[in-house]
């Protein structure tokens, strides 16, 4: 093989270890407190959500529970989202993704990269109605993704997803006398050093759909997604997805809805000095089913 | 004879197989249906070495249904979800367990939204048949699955035929230094996160011994030839 030939076939190697897409690894977020758990959580994928190129990642749930730490003694807070003739669940999370890597995106699209926590009745502005509730917002500043580790026969592609993000307002409402030090915005002040986390597990993931072809179809993820009833509940979040089911691993631009465990959590990155309030608000709030705001009033 | 010698060396497998199936070095795998009960950030999984007992415990927060909509808060103070299992060496569970319940959930639960309660007390109790687990999958986030049968309490209706299934995610956190890593030799602590909800019910030998399918149709494999090969081969002699 003379010299040049040794040259092709070491750049023929090197263009095929190329890699197809980037692949962004798991940011290894680590679990802190305050920590609230997304309760009954469904994971909604729109590969083409913002455009042809930016999918969007939802995560919705049916509650949240705050909790304060990690001890038996600490305080709890539950929020059910729905109930009633309401069987809607909130949408928590909206995380942007670039369809063709996967990689998280950034973009100007409202309704991307955001995080939404409800407590109590939220904010609901109705005047002399005394509905107490707070909220936080935040948007999201990067995320990442399992990939599938060679070494094992499982198959990991899927089955987690880490965030970071920032708390951009913190509103309140009819907050009762012994908390009146919580204005609007005391929070977002108080934190701008601070980066909360989010994790997400997904029981069943991707399964035996390759990188990057799994964020180029729509998914849905959660306790029995595959059925009807199910499939009702989240039927507000399904509308832009395609109708087309995937039948093959390499078919893109069509769902597939898994029956998985879907658990999330936000971290709330809230300093300590300020936790004293959690206790409180357990004696105020001790179980609420919100009031559901109108899709154009939230914010 | 040889036939006999085939079939002997089969049912033999399939006895073998239907020793206690508590052991997993690995997630049993399974993921829980509706209806689901949901276990937050504040709850946590530990071992304790001394005693070879494995506990998971926090609070149990929301029951959620779809056929009918159910989806109530559960009341209580402090942990209300309370499991604790004996484990051999290997992680598998001891099926010399004590007979003592192993997972109970307490507190209180209006199911039809007319703030009233409806049951309260001891809501949902079961025994251990199976755990699994699976070290360090996703930056030092740890995993762990039950298998539970025996099912009691006001909201064990809900379960009927089936067994109850529970995933846990215990993820790597600043709370916890000393996680699972991934042996029994010493005790540890972590974060834990989960669903409790139901899965098929597998068939059972007695106290906390499962019955998987395959075991079954092995012995089913073996018997069979045998019976046959058997019969064949006397019907032969009498010719």
């Amino acid at each position: 093989m003379t010299r040049k030939n040794y040259l092709l076939l070491a750049t023929s190697a090197l263009v095929l270890n190329l890699p197809v897409a980037a692949h962004a690894d798991l940011l290894g977020v680590v679990q802190s407190y305050p920590d609230t758990t997304l309760n009954q959580s469904y994971l909604i994928y729109d590969n083409n959500a913002i455009d042809a190129n930016t999918g969007l990642l939802k995560v919705v749930a049916f509650g949240a529970t705050l909790n304060e730490g990690p001890y038996g003694n600490n305080s709890t807070l539950t929020q059910m989202y729905a109930g009633g003739t309401d069987h809607t669940p909130d949408l928590m999370l909206s995380i942007a993704i670039d369809r063709n890597t996967g990689n998280w995106a950034s973009s100007s699209n409202p309704l991307a990269n955001k995080v939404t926590i409800n407590f109590g009745n939220g904010v609901v502005p109705n005047g002399n109605g005394n509905t107490p509730g707070f909220k936080w917002m935040g948007d999201i500043t990067n995320f990442g993704w399992q990939q599938e580790i060679a070494s094992t026969a499982n198959k990991e592609y899927g089955t987690f997803f880490d965030a970071t993000w920032k708390m951009t307002e913190d509103s309140y409402e009819d907050m009762p006398a012994n908390m009146s030090q919580f204005v609007n915005n005391l929070l977002t002040t108080a934190m701008i050093p601070y980066e909360g986390g989010i994790k997400i597990s997904n029981t069943t993931g991707f399964g035996d759909v390759a990188h990057p072809v799994a964020f180029q179809r729509d998914w849905v993820f959660g306790t029995s997604a595959t059925t009807a009833g199910v499939q009702a509940l989240l039927s507000p979040f399904l509308s832009s997805l395609s109708t087309q089911t995937c039948s093959q691993n390499t078919s893109t631009d069509c769902i597939t809805y898994v029956h998985s465990t879907v658990n999330a959590d936000v971290f709330v990155p809230i300093p300590p000095a300020f936790w004293l309030w959690v206790g409180a608000l357990l004696s105020i709030f001790p179980s609420f089913k919100s009031i559901r705001l109108q899709p154009d009033k939230r914010s | 004879m040889r036939s006999f010698k085939i079939g002997l060396a089969v049912i033999s497998l399939g006895i073998l197989q239907l020793l206690p199936m508590t052991s997993q070095a690995a997630l049993i795998g399974a993921t829980p249906t509706l209806p689901t009960i949901q276990f937050g950030g504040g709850s946590s999984i530990s071992y304790d070495y001394a005693t070879s007992t494995l506990s998971l415990q926090g609070q149990a927060s929301t029951l959620f249904s779809v056929n009918p909509f159910i989806l109530s808060n559960i009341t209580a103070s402090g942990n209300n979800f309370n499991t604790q299992f004996s484990l051999n060496s290997d992680g598998s569970v001891n099926s010399a367990n004590s007979t003592a319940l192993d997972m109970t959930i307490t507190g209180a639960i209006d199911t039809d939204g007319d703030g009233v309660t409806d049951y309260s007390g001891s809501l949902l109790t079961g025994m251990v048949v199976d755990f699994g687990f699976q070290n360090g999958t996703a930056n030092g986030d740890d995993l762990f699955d039950l298998r539970l049968n025996s099912i009691g309490g006001a909201l064990a209706f809900l379960y009927q035929n089936s067994d109850l299934f529970i995933t846990v995610t215990s993820e790597a956190s600043s709370a916890y230094p000393t996680p699972f890593d991934g042996s029994f030799n010493s005790s540890w602590k972590g974060h834990a996160k989960g669903t409790i909800g139901s899965t098929v019910a597998v068939p059972t030998l007695g106290n906390n011994v499962t019955v998987d399918s395959p075991s079954v149709l092995i012995l089913l494999a073996g018997v069979l030839p045998f019976l046959f090969g058997h019969g064949f081969l006397r019907k032969n002699a009498n010719t």
